[in-house]
């Protein structure tokens, strides 16, 4: 087997491997592993060894470069071709990417059945006059993987300070409080839903007072954790003003939020 | 060792244009991994981006260093690749490649490091909004409340969606990813034109460091905005259709459906860079008119007509939105309200500092004097080999006149000056590069790989100099504004230091519990928020509503007339100074709030009859006006 038609053939089974994997599996760092190259650069590899399977026309960085910016435009026109068609979906996400993949594959294959003229070597494979591999000097080798690594941890490191420092820079600490006629839109509605979120940071404990038309303030206290939900249904007379406030159990006289649904004037 | 021994070329004492072969065996060399001095020019890059993120780390906590750092830290992330590139006697080709795939990936990192995990800027939201309705239907095209021109130009929510179905990850993180590719594959494929071209590697990655001192490279071009998946693929058709004019027969035809694949990518993907990919096309077509007959080719003019055609079918047939959206923009450019000396001063938004000024003009001093020898060498170089692309990019180059012409003469010049270098500085990087190197390295390169014997230290020490003045000069009168260049506690009208937890959860909470596509009036970056992320109507000429103290008739003619339904106030607009200016788009005291909003002009709305409070969090309130009555 040639070797284009080795590589042709990988890029395929890979793409194929990462399309099942990723159809079968409800892991998300598995789908994230297997997901990204199938829509960031397997199709537009296997585009670009079928279009030059000989290396002429783009050197190996070029190819890197190219198989990228490929699968970015396949995947933007394949997205409006599925568009007309089955509709964006994950499915159809995975059966497009492998389709193309193994597509550009066939012709690929077909192209680089025979040895390429000008190429030297017995299977195909081009001939690297350079002294890289041969000449690697061990103390450089261990020399240029230490300064890599030490980049990307300091890269890390960054990322950590930086990812810290806006977390906790930018955390606010608030209640969201609403009051809605169900309806949404009908003022006249009889129904309405009071709701309260809590984005303390942290577990709180909370006291709503309700007031509904002239009667008598009702308080409800309720416990909610960081980000946690709670709604309740308040009934009221066609057009009957309702009104809350929310306060922290620790401190009840301080109201944080104040809301209302007015009489339609 | 093999050695990439670079001819003089452009710029040169000859100023000859002469694209040289250069052979593969030559990205294999150098001592190590081969990477020549690659991994310490990443950690060197890595150490100036990390100088970076703890100048943010500073400015988040509001230490008085974090200014200064952030400055040290950018100057170092230029100087480095820029002296390497000067000083070296000789350049593997695999390090001048590795300088421009660090550089993109280092001030891409500086995006990462402002803002980590969420999007600051607020057209960002808008494409969220396009990419939500896209997941949630299934399909593309759909109305976007915000930005609808958006949804008729979804290469970049394509690409994003796809990887969110696949990963399952989110909208931000898929979003980051896609816009990162994006930025790596500018850097990339600038340095393949300019090496395509002058068949240097210096010049290339020079040119792509050069290309990096943009205004908008940094942050704007590398947001989740439409722009940012339409410009590698500009550059990618450009790239295909230098390599078809060097090429011949099936090769060159190959090439030529390239550049026509690239270029269609990029009509679906982004209006205003598939009209600068057509306006370059048809300079290379012009350009082949002074060429030589012998240098010219049918293909140019046949590439140029089926790009243009492919635009203009799509703007006109599908993205039927473009021209309404175009024309505000036109309109803006020929705005005379902008004529000096008033719009001098104007940044990107906002009139900026006077230091921020003078090194902002002194960069675009340095662009408009280097421009013109580069073009002129092009030039003379037209019947000695050179082909419509080369001389077609170094005329191209020449439009950094017009962007100074827009800059200074246009009502909104700050802000279209700016959008226009990202495009202007793809010809002026090249020819820049090939100057600066020509002067410096002239044709002094020497077959001894690294060598400590510096030629030319003083003019090398010069161009470094000056590639520091473009950077330091591009990131200040660029995005985000002086007043939002270091991340730190919400501001009001401040872009990127305008979004915070407060917003983005009332917003996200108009998107659930209120009726989409609802008219609704506020501040602008509140408003902008709430359409994009709430998919309600944002409703500009609204501040009469929130500049009187009182509720009055006006007002609720207004209300009626703009059919506002929702009124949604930010406290901290009666607290501190809109630091673009405005609160208000458009705003009748732009530029002349002395004192921030007095509490009453948002705490009227608590007292009009009918009208009811139906969100509150404190410091966000939404007010339901339909029971107001007419």
């Amino acid at each position: 087997m040639t070797f284009p038609r080795r590589v042709i053939a990988g890029i395929v089974l890979l793409s194929a491997a990462c399309a099942l994997v990723a159809a079968a599996t409800s892991v998300d760092a598995v789908d994230i592993v297997v997901g990204l190259p199938l829509a960031l650069f397997l199709p537009g590899a296997a585009l670009v060894w079928a279009v030059d399977p000989w290396r002429r026309q783009l050197t190996r960085l070029e190819r890197m470069m190219w198989s990228f910016a490929s699968t970015i435009g396949i995947v933007i026109v394949g997205g409006l071709a599925l568009n007309l068609t089955g509709g964006l979906t994950r499915l159809h996400w995975l059966i497009l990417a492998f389709a193309a993949t193994g597509l550009c594959g066939i012709v690929g294959w077909l192209r680089s059945g025979k040895t390429s003229e000008g190429v030297s070597s017995g299977d195909g494979e081009p001939t690297v006059t350079g002294t890289a591999a041969g000449r690697i000097g061990r103390s450089a080798y261990v020399r240029h993987v230490t300064l890599l690594l030490a980049a990307i941890a300091v890269v890390a490191g960054a990322l950590v300070v930086s990812q810290r420092t806006n977390t906790e820079a930018g955390r606010e600490h608030f209640v969201q409080a609403w009051i809605l006629p169900q309806p949404t839109g009908n003022n006249l509605s009889t129904r309405t839903q009071l709701g309260v979120r809590n984005e303390e940071g942290r577990s709180q404990v909370l006291v709503i007072v309700i007031r509904v038309g002239s009667a008598k303030a009702t308080t409800s206290t309720v416990g909610l954790a960081n980000g946690q939900q709670w709604t309740h249904e308040v009934l009221r007379a066609t057009g009957q003003p309702v009104s809350a406030t929310v306060a922290l159990a620790s401190d009840p006289t301080s109201v944080l939020d104040r809301v209302d649904l007015a009489k339609p004037s | 060792m093999t050695v990439s021994v670079e001819p003089a070329t452009l710029g040169s004492e000859e100023g000859s244009v002469t694209p040289t072969p250069y052979p593969e065996a030559e990205e294999a060399s150098g001592p190590g991994l081969g990477l020549g001095r690659v991994p310490e020019l990443a950690l060197g890059m890595a150490c100036a981006s990390l100088v970076v993120a703890v100048a943010f780390a500073g400015a988040r906590s509001s230490r008085s260093w974090a200014t200064d750092l952030f400055w040290a830290g950018q100057v170092a992330l230029y100087a480095l690749p820029a002296a390497f590139l000067l000083l070296r006697r000789s350049i593997l080709r695999v390090e001048a490649l590795g300088i421009a795939l660090l550089m993109p990936v280092a001030t891409f990192l500086i995006l990462a490091y402002y803002s980590p995990d969420q999007f600051r800027f607020l057209d960002e939201f808008q494409h969220v909004q396009t990419a939500q309705t896209i997941l949630s239907t299934h399909h593309l095209f759909h109305v976007n409340t915000s930005l609808p021109v958006s949804a008729q130009f979804p290469g970049l929510e394509i690409i994003t969606t796809a990887i969110v179905s696949i990963t399952h990850l989110s909208i931000t993180t898929s979003g980051m990813i896609v816009t990162g590719t994006a930025h790596v594959l500018v850097g990339l494929c600038l340095f393949f034109l300019v090496l395509e071209m002058s068949g240097r590697p210096r010049v290339a990655a020079f040119a792509a460091v050069v290309y990096a001192t943009g205004p908008h490279y940094q942050f704007f071009d590398s947001y989740f905005i439409y722009q940012t998946i339409a410009i590698p693929f500009f550059l990618l058709a450009v790239l295909a259709t230098v390599k078809m004019v060097k090429a011949t027969g099936r090769v060159a035809n190959a090439w030529g459906v390239v550049a026509v694949a690239s270029g269609a990518v990029t009509a679906v993907s982004h209006h205003i860079t598939s009209y600068a990919l057509v306006a370059v096309l048809l300079v290379f077509v012009v350009a082949q008119l002074f060429l030589p007959r012998s240098a010219r080719t049918w293909r140019v003019p046949l590439v140029f007509a089926v790009i243009a055609a492919m635009v203009a079918g799509w703007d006109l047939g599908v993205a039927t939105a473009t021209l309404k959206y175009i024309k505000p923009i036109i309109d803006s450019l020929l705005d005379q309200h902008g004529v000096l000396p008033n719009s001098t001063r104007k940044g990107v938004s906002g009139n900026l500092p006077f230091v921020d000024s003078l090194w902002e003009y002194a960069s675009t001093l340095l662009l408009v004097v280097l421009t013109p020898f580069g073009a002129w060498q092009l030039w003379k170089a037209r019947r000695g080999g050179e082909n419509a692309v080369s001389l077609g990019l170094g005329l191209g180059a020449l439009s950094i006149f017009i962007v100074l012409v827009v800059r200074v003469a246009s009502g909104d010049g700050g802000e279209l000056a700016g959008r226009a270098m990202t495009f202007a500085l793809i010809p002026v990087s090249f020819v820049v590069a090939a100057v600066v190197v020509g002067r410096v390295r002239g044709r002094s390169d020497r077959p001894k790989h690294g060598s400590r014997r510096f030629g030319s230290r003083g003019l090398a020490l010069l161009g470094t100099i000056a590639l520091v003045v473009l950077a330091v000069g591009g990131i200040a009168g660029g995005l985000p504004s002086y007043y939002a260049r270091l991340p730190g506690p919400y501001r009001v009208s401040a872009y990127e230091r305008s979004v915070d937890e407060h917003n983005l959860d009332a917003a996200t909470w108009a998107a659930g519990k209120l009726p989409h596509g609802s008219g609704l009036a506020s501040d602008d970056f509140t408003a902008a928020l709430f359409s994009s992320l709430g998919y309600q109507a944002y409703l500009r000429n609204v501040a009469g509503l929130f500049l009187s103290l009182r509720y009055t008739a006006a007002d609720r003619t207004l209300v009626a007339d703009d059919r506002i339904m929702y009124v949604v106030t930010d406290a901290r607009v009666t607290q501190q100074l809109p630091a673009a200016g405005f609160y208000f788009s458009p705003d009748p005291h732009q530029g002349n709030y002395k004192k921030p909003l007095s509490s009453a002009t948002i705490g009227k709305f608590n007292e009009i009859p009918g009208v009811s409070r139906v969100f509150d969090d404190g410091t966000i309130v939404i007010y339901d006006l339909a029971g107001a009555g007419k």
